[in-house]
């Protein structure tokens, strides 16, 4: 994948978008105020870092314990290695399942499942076992005891 | 949270337009003016269902290639410690402690580290273990991602 190289208003920008855009009637102005450039050159900046796919979206990241999303896990999976492209696309196209990775492990499917009731979870884990014919005894189910910090802060160079 | 509430947040949840007014065009969608789709957005943000409202970084375009989970087996008397140390370091963008299995799967605490190489995490990874004293850990990077979604609200439920 290239890469894509930032000047220093870049920077300054995504610095201060990874945490936090106005919420008012005109957002990029407020923002161009603060990085002390102009509305139209700002809109160009943001225009241009989303057409190269650094920036996915503006949008709200959700409290899911608030939101009636509050029953979750992570799972980790013990795939036979030429199952793992099979079982993968299987499991990710369940709804439920947020994020799934590949990882250098004898449990080497990583995945997040998020749901609105505990009933919702348990049965949505049974079906994608059943979809992926996995055995229980081949994973793990891990939810949160204590959670400490979700925030994503990235020191851009 | 009321049904309107709701509303606003599927609007907005996949992204606002890049416009100079971006909220406009979502409140007459609904039906409501702008002003009180800002009013209920602050709301929510400052009662904390929004977490943030901010831009979502694909951080893999600007070169930060690595992202590992590092789980950590940390005894009972050292955890609390270890968790300050963890929340100091702003390379930690996700922290937990999960179920552990006694015997079988004994990691009670997951950080999620980004960088721009594998060998950096490798090298916080270490460092963050002589800080805390504890050495039973992995470092266990994605090879693939096969899915990596926020979470989101279902139109309907």
């Amino acid at each position: 994948m290239k890469t894509v190289q930032l000047d220093t208003v870049d920077k300054k920008l995504l610095t201060i978008v990874q945490e936090e855009l106005p919420l008012v009637s005109r957002p990029w102005d407020a923002l161009a105020e603060r990085l002390g450039v102009t509305y139209e050159e700002l809109m160009k900046r943001v225009k241009k870092l989303h057409e190269d796919g650094v920036i996915r979206r503006f949008g709200p990241v959700l409290e899911t314990d608030r939101v009636g999303l509050s029953a979750r896990t992570l799972v980790l999976m013990k795939i036979p290695h030429d199952r793992v492209e099979e079982v993968g696309v299987i499991v990710s196209g369940f709804d439920t399942v947020t994020h799934n990775y590949l990882r250098e492990h004898e449990y080497n499917m990583w995945f997040t499942l998020i749901t609105s009731s505990e009933d919702q979870l348990r049965s949505s884990l049974q079906e994608i076992l059943e979809a992926a014919q996995i055995p229980e005894s081949d994973i793990l189910d891990l939810p949160v005891t204590r959670k400490h910090r979700i925030k994503v802060s990235y020191k851009f160079r | 949270m009321d049904k309107l509430d709701r509303e606003i947040l599927i609007a907005v949840q996949n992204g606002i337009p890049l416009k100079r007014e971006p909220f406009k065009e979502t409140a007459e969608k609904i039906g409501i003016t702008e002003k009180e789709l800002l009013r209920r957005l602050n709301r929510m943000n400052d009662e904390g269902d929004i977490r943030r409202f901010s831009a979502n970084i694909n951080q893999r375009k600007l070169g930060i290639i690595a992202n590992a989970v590092v789980v950590w087996n940390i005894p009972e008397e050292k955890i609390d410690d270890a968790i300050k140390v963890f929340m100091g370091s702003p390379e930690i963008s996700h922290l937990y402690e999960r179920v552990t299995y006694p015997g079988r799967w004994e990691y009670n605490l997951y950080s999620v580290v980004h960088d721009y190489s594998v060998e950096s995490v490798r090298r916080f990874a270490h460092e963050l273990a002589d800080k805390i004293g504890v050495n039973d850990y992995q470092v266990l990077f994605s090879k693939k991602r096969f899915k990596g979604t926020s979470s989101r609200l279902a139109p309907r439920r």
